[in-house]
């Protein structure tokens, strides 16, 4: 891991800009939560726009939350362990998350959004993330869980882009 | 946590203050405000402007409020910066909120 090398393999770098990336790893605690999205937004500031940032803020916040909320393995164990990699490219934000919390139930992948009259007070984080994101894909191997997704540069809801 | 909760002529104004409603605050700004709310008064009024970043806890949050609100008192909101705006719109909570608009030059939402 630490012999992070530069160049790339398809030596299609020329002429672009150089890659952002911001990784961090740290237990899953709404604190850790926050100061993590706040050092993800000092590090992408002046690399992406304030849409694409908003948007991937909201995704991490709903999925880390998540882990911080639900992840613990038992009531007397630590939290989850939790790696994030964010990294900038041409069409959006790559991101990645893993952690060693409890297993992920896959039927969040295809949440609804909970019914406004009923004046849910949660259940929306599963839905935002799928509804913001492309490509999200989720295993789990090793007990560990592994999401990975794309934060597309134009968002996904035509109509939103007034 | 930075909240402050005026008297106004017609309504009481809730202003939260910091820059950012999540799930690290959230709880503390409901158990913040509720006292305040909870009893029979005016309609109430929160203004958002101050803040930048809303996940579903804070959503949730604001959601609580206006659900502990006695029978005939009115919540609206005021202020959305973009992405508060954006968390109210996808999960359609902005259809049980009534939203202030700031001024009537103020084009689109």
């Amino acid at each position: 891991m630490r012999d992070k090398r530069r160049r790339g393999t398809d030596g299609s770098r020329a002429g672009t800009p150089p890659l952002v990336i911001f990784t961090r790893s740290f237990r899953a605690l709404p604190g850790t939560v926050r100061d993590t999205l706040i050092a993800l937004r000092e590090r992408l500031h002046g690399h992406i726009s304030n849409d694409l940032m908003g948007r991937a803020e909201l995704v991490l916040a709903e999925l880390l939350n998540n882990i911080a909320q639900h992840g613990r393995p038992n009531r007397d164990g630590p939290m989850p362990l939790v790696h994030l990699s964010v990294v900038a490219r041409s069409d959006g934000l790559s991101c990645s998350v893993s952690d060693n919390g409890r297993l992920l139930p896959t039927i969040c992948l295809n949440s609804q959004p909970p019914e406004p009259s009923g004046y849910p007070e949660g259940g929306f984080g599963w839905f935002l993330i799928g509804h913001l994101t492309q490509s999200l894909a989720y295993f789990r191997e090793d007990e560990q869980n592994y999401v990975a997704f794309t934060v597309p540069l134009a968002t996904p809801d035509p109509q939103i882009h007034l | 946590m930075n909240v402050t909760i005026e008297d106004q002529t017609d309504h009481i104004l809730v202003r939260m203050g910091e820059r950012r409603l999540d799930a690290a605050i959230a709880g503390e700004f409901k158990d913040t405000v509720r006292p305040h709310i909870v009893a029979d008064g005016p309609d109430l009024v929160l203004d958002l402007s101050a803040v930048e970043f809303l996940d579903s806890s804070g959503l949730g949050a604001v959601i609580a409020l206006k659900k502990a609100l006695p029978e005939g008192r009115r919540m609206t909101l005021c202020g959305l910066t973009p992405n508060v705006e954006r968390v109210f719109r996808l999960t359609r909570m902005d259809q049980i909120f009534d939203v202030a608009i700031p001024n009537a030059g103020d084009v689109g939402r």
